[in-house]
C-alpha cells in the first residue's frame, strides 16, 4: 500500500487518521517541495483488478495515460477496445416491437408478474414446424400422406399450444428423460394426462393426433426449446461440476447445527404449522359450506318467486283482480322471509311492470315492512329533535325570556332580532320537515294501478309535507314568544292547533303539526307521519282555516307532482337534503304566507 | 512500459521452467501453442485456445498475450506467422499431481509446477468425444468479421505473471495423443482455463471459492471459470448487433447459431428468426418486471428481485455475462436485487444497463455486477449506473464499494466517478470557508459520498492528491483534477446525473428465516 511506502520513505510521516480533518490547499500552496519529489512518483494502489488482468495492454496504457494527466505532463487519449455493437440491418423493429408504450404512467411502475405470465405459450414455432403447419393445412400429415380429416386448419397458435403442451407433459412425466433414454411417450399416455389437466383449448385438441406425429419425429432427448441447464440442488457431482453450461444452481441451504432441543424445538414449530394449516383449511371449507347454503337459498327463493310471478300472469291472464285480501292472503306465507323478498326487489328492473304486480299485491307485508321504517324514521326525527331542543336549550341558557310577562317591556328590537337569528332554521336544519319515508312508500305505491283511491293523496304527500315545513314557521314567528320546547312537544307529539290567551288578553291561534282532520280528507294537505297517530284535534274557527287552506294551496301549487316527489326520494336523503333546501323553504316559506300573516318584519315590531 | 517483446523474452519472463521452441509448421501447431499472430498489421504473440476445421481451411481461435479476452477471435491460419518460432506448450508433468488432485479436491493449492499447465491441457484436449462444435460449422464470412475486430498493437508489459494453474477441472484418465482433426470444445475450453494464467498471488481453489460464493458474491476469480472460448458468434438485441465479449451459459445447441436473437423486454432468447418473431407477437412485457423506483426525463430505474423474478433475471445474467468476465452464474440469482436503468419510448422502456446487489452483502458491498450494455456504452449511462448505486448506499445509510475483482472497464468507471464526486465535494468545502482553508477528514468524505474509506484513500492516491506538508497529510487539489474537471463541464453541459428527489425508495427488508431458505 502506498500509505506505508510513504512511511517508509518519510520516517516521520505519521500514519493517517480518516477521523482527521484534513486541510484541502491548492497545488500552489503546497509548501513543502522537497517532499513532493518523493510524491511524484504516484503511488501504486490496488485497483481492484484481478491481478492476473491489472497488466493488461490496453488497461495500462489508460492507467498511464491517466497518471499522466494526474502529474500534469502529456494526456493523450486512450481508450480499451471493446468487440463491435452495431446497427442491426434489415430489423424490422416497429413489426417487432409495437409501439404499445405511448401513454406511460404518470405514476412509478408497480409490477409483479412474471415472465412466464407475459410470454404466452413458451413453445414458438420455427421454420421446420411452419413448414409442417403449412403441410398439415393442405391436409397431409407427416409423411405427407393425406388426413382423413382435412376440414379445420390449424393456426400458429393452436399449433404451437399442442406443441408446448407435448413438451410440457414429457418434461414432466420424463424428467429424466434426457438422461436414460425413455421411450417417447405415446399419445394414448398424452392423451390422459390431457384429461386430467384439462389444459388444452378444444380448438388443440382437434389437432393433437396429426400434430403429435410430427412432434415424435422432432423430439430428441432435449427440449425442442433451447433451455440453459439448471441443476435443482446444488450437486457435488463433479460432471455437473465441471460443465460450463450448468449454471444457477441452487445454494444448499445453510447447515445448522443439530441438537435435540433443536430438533424439537423443529418438530414443534413444524406440528404448530401443521395446526394452523389445518384450521385455515377447515376455515375455508365452512366458508365454502356457507357459500352452498347461501346459494341453494338464493336458489329457493328464485323458485318462490317465479312462482308468484306465474301466479301473477295467470291472474292477469284470467282477469282475476280478486279480492285484496286473496292476493294477500296468498302471500302471506313469504312475509316472515323478509330476505328473499330483499332479492326479489333487487332484481326489479328487467320484469317491472310484473313484478310491482307482484310486491302491489303484497300490500300487507310491504305495510308491515314499511312500519317498521317509519317507527325507526320517526325515532331519527324524535332524536333529531330532541337534540335540537336540547341545542336550542343551550342556546337560550343566559337569555331570560322575557316574553312571558306581558307587562314586560319588550326587548331591544336588535336584541330579539339576535335571538330571533338563532332560532330561524338557518343553516343548521332547524326546524326539520319530518323523514320523507312516507313520500317514499308513496313513490313505492305510485306505479300502482290497482290502488286508484289513494293516489290523489299520495300526489298531495309531498307537498303537504313541505307545506308544513314552511307553514311551521310562521306562528313561531307571528307568536314569537312561545317557548320552542312546547312548540316541539306538540309537533312531535299530538296537538294540531290550539287556542292560546296571548298578550293583552288576545286570543292565538297556534298552529301545529297534525292539520285538520278536514283538510286532509279533501286531500289538500297530508302528513302520513301523523296520520296514524294524530288523535286530538282541536276545532278550529273557520277563518283561520281558510287562511291556513290559502296558504297551503298556494304553496302547493307551483310545484308539480313529480318534480315535488323527487325532491324527496327517500328518508335518508331527505335528511341529507334538508339542511340545503332549508334555507330556499325559508324563503319560499315567508314569501307565501307574508299574506295570511303578518311578515316578519312585522314580528320584530310586535315582539319589541 | 516495456516495449512488445518476442517469444523469446516472452518466454524468460514465464519463469523458471523452460519453454521448448521452435519452427512450427501448420499441421504440428497444437492447442496451447503460442505463436505470433497478425493483429491488425502487427504480429502479437497469441496462444492458441481452439482449432476447428472450416469450409476446409484450419482456424485457430486464439488469445493475445496481454490483451483482454475479449479480444480473442479466430483466425485463419494464413495470419500464423510461421517462420518465427512458437512457444509448445509444455510437456504433461503435472500429470499425476492433478489427477491426484481430483480425488483429493478439497485443499487444492496452486502448485509449483503449474507452470506447465498449458501443456498439460493442450495435450488433454481429446480426451473426451462430445465435439460441440466441429469442422466447418462457421460460415466464413463471421470468421472474416471476427478476424476484422478493431485491436490496437504496441508495446506490453513485461509482467507476465508466473504460470500457475489452480489445478480443479476434473482430470480423467492418461493423455491421448494429440487429433488435430476432432477438437473437443470442451476440452479446448478447459484448456483455455489451464492455458490462462493465475498468479500464485490468487488464494482461491475452485472449491473454496465455490463455498465463498455460496454465501454471497456474484464474482469469480478464478480463471477455470472463466476462460473459455466464446461460444456465441453474435447476438441481436432490439435495433443492434452485438458481438459477445465472453463465455456465456446460453443453452449449447445457440453455438452452431449465426445469431441469437434476444428480446428486449423479457431478454428471453432464440435461435431462430421465426421463433423470436413468433414470440415477439406473444410477449406482453414492455418494461423490466419489477417497481419502478426512479424517473427522470432520460431513465427509469426498476427494482427487481431475484427471487420473485428468477426467469427474467437469469436471462439478465446470461446476457450480461456476455460482457462481464468475472461473473460466474454458478449459482442462482436469488439473493441478489437488480436494479435496471431503462430509457423510454414509445416502444417501451429499453434495458440500457443495470447492477446487481447482493440482498445483504457481509463484505458491504454495494454492487455485485454492473454493466452498460454495449450499444449503449460510451455514453454517460455508466456514471449513471454508479452514482445511482452510491444513492442507494445513502438511503440505507451504509458506506459501499463494488464487489471485485473489477473489470478494466470498471475499474476506469469507478475512478472517473470517484474522482469526479471527491473532487466537486472539496470544491464545495474550500468554498464554504473562504480565505481560510477548508478541511475534511476521510471519514466524512466517506459518510457524505457513501464511499468506502479505502476508495477514497484509492483516489487520492492515484491523483497524487494525498500529500504530507508541514508534518501533516493534506489534500492537495491539484492543477491537473481541477483541470479535469473543467473539462468535463465544458464538454458535456447537460450532463445526466441522478437527481435523488425522484428517487422513491425504501430499502428492503428480508426477515431471517428468508435468509435460510434462500432468500
Amino acid at each position: 500500500m502506498s500509505t506505508r511506502n510513504h512511511v517508509a520513505r518519510n520516517v516521520r510521516q505519521r500514519k493517517l487518521n480518516t477521523k482527521q480533518p484534513l486541510r484541502i490547499i491548492r497545488e500552489q500552496d503546497v509548501q513543502d517541495a522537497v517532499d513532493d519529489d518523493g510524491q511524484r512518483s504516484t503511488p501504486q494502489v490496488e485497483t481492484g483488478v484481478e491481478k492476473g488482468e491489472e497488466g493488461e495492454y490496453h488497461l495500462q496504457a489508460v492507467i498511464n495515460a491517466e497518471r499522466a494527466a494526474v502529474l500534469g505532463t502529456s494526456t493523450q487519449q486512450s481508450y480499451i477496445p471493446t468487440p463491435d455493437a452495431v446497427e442491426a440491418k434489415g430489423v424490422k423493429y416497429d413489426e417487432l416491437y409495437p409501439k404499445a408504450f405511448r401513454s406511460p404512467p404518470a405514476t412509478y411502475i408497480r409490477f409483479s408478474s412474471t415472465v412466464e405470465d407475459c410470454i404466452g405459450i413458451t413453445y414458438c414455432m420455427n421454420e421446420d414446424d411452419a413448414k409442417f403447419l403449412e403441410q398439415l393445412n393442405d391436409g397431409k400429415d407427416v409423411n405427407g400422406q393425406p388426413l382423413k380429416d382435412k376440414s379445420s386448419q390449424c393456426s400458429e397458435d393452436t399449433f404451437e399450444e399442442v406443441m408446448n403442451f407435448f413438451e410440457e407433459s414429457s418434461a414432466r412425466m420424463q424428467p429424466f428423460a434426457n438422461l436414460d433414454d425413455a421411450p417417447v411417450l405415446s399419445l394414448e399416455e398424452m392423451e390422459q394426462h390431457h384429461r386430467e389437466e384439462a389444459s388444452l383449448s378444444s380448438e388443440a385438441q382437434r389437432f393433437l393426433k396429426p400434430i403429435y406425429e410430427y412432434w415424435t419425429i422432432r423430439k430428441g432427448s432435449r427440449a425442442l426449446m433451447p433451455t440453459i441447464k439448471v441443476r435443482v440442488l446444488d450437486t457435488t457431482n463433479e460432471a455437473d461440476d465441471a460443465d460450463p453450461y450448468v449454471c444457477f444452481r441452487r445454494r444448499e441451504v445453510r447447515q445448522t447445527r443439530k441438537t435435540r432441543g433443536r430438533d424439537a424445538q423443529v418438530v414443534e414449530k413444524i406440528k404448530k404449522l401443521r395446526l394452523e394449516l389445518e384450521q385455515a383449511r377447515q376455515l375455508v371449507q365452512m366458508v365454502r359450506e356457507r357459500e352452498k347454503l347461501n346459494a341453494d337459498n338464493l336458489d329457493i327463493s328464485r323458485k318462490v318467486f317465479e312462482q308468484r310471478k306465474q301466479l301473477k300472469d295467470v291472474k292477469i291472464a284470467k282477469n282475476i283482480i280478486g279480492e285484496k285480501g286473496e292476493d294477500e292472503e296468498l302471500l302471506v306465507n313469504q312475509k316472515p322471509v323478509p330476505k328473499p323478498k330483499a332479492r326479489p326487489d333487487g332484481q326489479r328492473p328487467p320484469t317491472l311492470r310484473l313484478r310491482s304486480g307482484g310486491d302491489r299485491s303484497a300490500p300487507d307485508s310491504d305495510l308491515e315492512f314499511l312500519s317498521d321504517r317509519q317507527a325507526e324514521a320517526e325515532a331519527h326525527v324524535t332524536h333529531t329533535i330532541e337534540s335540537r331542543k336540547e341545542q336550542h336549550r343551550r342556546w337560550n341558557q343566559h337569555w331570560e325570556d322575557k316574553t312571558w310577562n306581558p307587562l314586560t317591556p319588550p326587548p331591544e328590537p336588535d336584541e330579539s332580532n339576535s335571538k330571533w337569528g338563532s332560532l330561524s332554521p338557518g343553516g343548521t336544519g332547524y326546524p326539520t320537515p319530518p323523514p320523507s319515508l312516507p313520500s317514499r312508500s308513496s313513490q313505492d305505491r305510485d306505479g300502482d294501478i290497482d290502488m286508484v283511491d289513494p293516489k290523489p293523496l299520495q300526489d298531495t304527500l309531498p307537498g303537504a309535507e313541505q307545506q308544513f315545513s314552511f307553514f311551521f314557521p310562521p306562528p313561531c314567528s307571528v307568536e314569537g314568544f312561545f317557548d320552542e320546547d312546547i312548540t316541539f312537544a306538540k309537533r312531535n307529539g299530538h296537538p294540531a292547533a290550539r287556542l292560546r290567551r296571548g298578550r293583552g288578553g288576545r286570543l292565538h291561534l297556534e298552529m301545529r303539526k297534525a292539520r285538520p282532520k278536514g283538510l286532509l280528507a279533501r286531500g289538500v294537505v297530508s302528513d302520513s307521519d301523523s296520520d296514524d297517530e294524530v288523535e286530538d284535534y282541536f276545532p278550529v274557527s273557520d277563518a283561520k282555516t281558510f287562511d291556513y287552506r290559502c296558504a297551503l294551496n298556494s304553496r302547493a301549487r307551483p310545484g308539480p307532482d313529480g318534480t315535488e316527489r323527487r325532491q324527496w326520494p327517500s328518508g335518508d336523503q331527505t335528511a341529507m337534503m334538508a339542511g340545503a333546501q332549508q334555507p330556499q323553504q325559508q324563503a319560499a316559506s315567508s314569501a307565501a304566507h307574508s299574506q295570511p300573516n303578518p311578515p316578519p318584519q312585522a314580528t320584530g315590531g310586535s315582539s319589541s | 512500459m516495456a516495449p512488445r517483446e518476442d517469444g523469446k523474452s516472452g518466454a524468460s519472463g514465464e519463469g523458471e521452467v523452460k519453454t521448448e521452441k521452435g519452427i512450427a509448421t501448420l499441421s504440428t501447431l497444437r492447442i496451447g501453442t503460442k505463436a505470433m499472430v497478425l493483429k491488425d498489421g502487427e504480429t502479437r504473440k497469441a496462444e492458441i485456445l481452439s482449432m476447428q476445421t472450416r469450409k476446409g481451411q484450419p482456424t485457430f481461435y486464439v488469445h493475445y498475450v496481454e490483451f483482454n479476452k475479449r479480444l480473442d477471435e479466430w483466425v485463419a491460419a494464413d495470419r500464423i506467422d510461421l517462420t518465427q518460432e512458437v512457444e509448445w506448450p509444455l510437456p504433461e508433468k503435472t500429470e499425476q499431481k492433478n489427477k491426484q488432485a481430483k480425488t483429493q479436491s478439497k485443499n487444492q493449492q496452486v502448485s509449483k509446477t503449474d507452470s506447465k499447465a498449458s501443456t498439460k491441457a493442450g495435450q488433454k484436449r481429446s480426451r473426451s468425444g462430445t465435439a460441440t462444435r466441429e469442422g466447418s460449422t462457421a460460415p466464413a464470412d463471421v470468421l472474416d468479421k471476427l478476424s476484422r475486430r478493431p485491436s490496437q498493437t504496441g508495446g506490453k508489459e513485461n509482467k507476465d505473471p508466473t504460470l500457475a494453474i489452480v489445478a480443479t477441472e476434473d482430470l480423467d484418465g492418461t493423455p491421448q495423443p494429440d487429433d488435430e482433426s476432432a477438437v473437443d470444445l470442451v476440452d479446448m475450453q478447459e484448456a483455455a482455463a489451464a492455458a490462462k494464467a493465475v498468479p500464485d498471488s490468487v488464494p482461491y481453489s475452485r472449491e473454496e471459492e465455490i463455498e465463498k460464493l455460496r454465501t454471497g458474491g456474484s464474482m469469480t476469480q478464478n480463471q477455470t471459470e472463466i476462460s473459455r472460448v466464446r461460444n456465441l458468434e453474435r447476438i441481436q438485441m432490439g435495433h443492434h448487433e452485438i458481438e459477445p465479449w465472453y463465455f456465456s451459459p446460453y443453452p449449447a445447441e445457440f453455438t452452431d447459431c449465426d445469431l441469437v436473437y434476444i428480446c428486449e423486454f423479457c431478454l428471453s432468447y432464440f435461435g431462430s428468426p421465426l421463433q423470436f418473431t413468433r414470440h415477439r407477437k406473444k410477449c406482453q412485457l414492455l418494461h423490466p418486471p419489477g417497481n419502478e423506483i426512479y424517473r427522470d426525463d432520460n431513465v427509469s430505474f426498476f427494482e427487481i428481485d431475484g427471487r420473485r423474478q428468477r426467469t427474467w433475471c437469469r436471462n439478465l445474467c446470461l446476457l450480461s455475462k456476455l460482457f462481464l468476465d468475472h461473473k460466474t452464474l454458478y449459482y442462482d440469482v436469488d439473493p441478489f436485487l437488480f436494479y435496471c436503468m431503462t430509457v423510454r419510448d414509445d416502444h417501451g422502456h429499453h434495458l440500457v444497463g443495470y447492477f446487481s446487489k447482493e440482498k445483504e452483502s457481509a463484505e458491504g458491498y454495494n454492487v455485485a455486477c454492473i454493466l452498460t450494455l454495449p450499444q449503449y456504452q460510451r455514453k454517460g449511462y455508466g456514471a449513471l449506473l454508479i452514482q445511482f448505486s452510491y444513492e442507494l448506499s445513502k438511503i440505507e445509510q451504509k458506506l459501499g464499494s463494488p464487489e471485485k475483482p473489477l473489470s478494466d472497464l470498471g475499474l476506469l468507471g469507478y475512478r472517473a466517478y470517484w474522482q469526479e464526486v471527491i473532487v466537486d465535494l472539496l470544491l464545495e468545502r474550500e468554498q464554504e470557508a473562504p480565505g481560510s482553508t477548508g478541511s475534511i477528514s476521510v471519514e466524512e468524505i466517506g459518510t457524505t459520498l457513501a464511499m468506502t474509506n479505502a476508495d477514497i484513500l484509492h483516489t487520492l492516491q492515484n491523483l497524487n492528491m494525498l500529500r504530507y506538508s508541514n508534518k501533516n497529510h493534506v489534500i492537495v487539489l491539484t492543477d491537473a483534477v481541477i483541470a479535469v474537471r473543467e473539462r468535463r463541464k465544458e464538454k458535456v453541459k447537460g450532463k445526466r446525473v441522478i437527481d435523488p428527489e425522484r428517487l422513491n425508495w425504501k430499502p428492503p427488508t428480508f426477515s431471517a428465516s428468508a435468509r435460510t431458505w434462500n432468500w
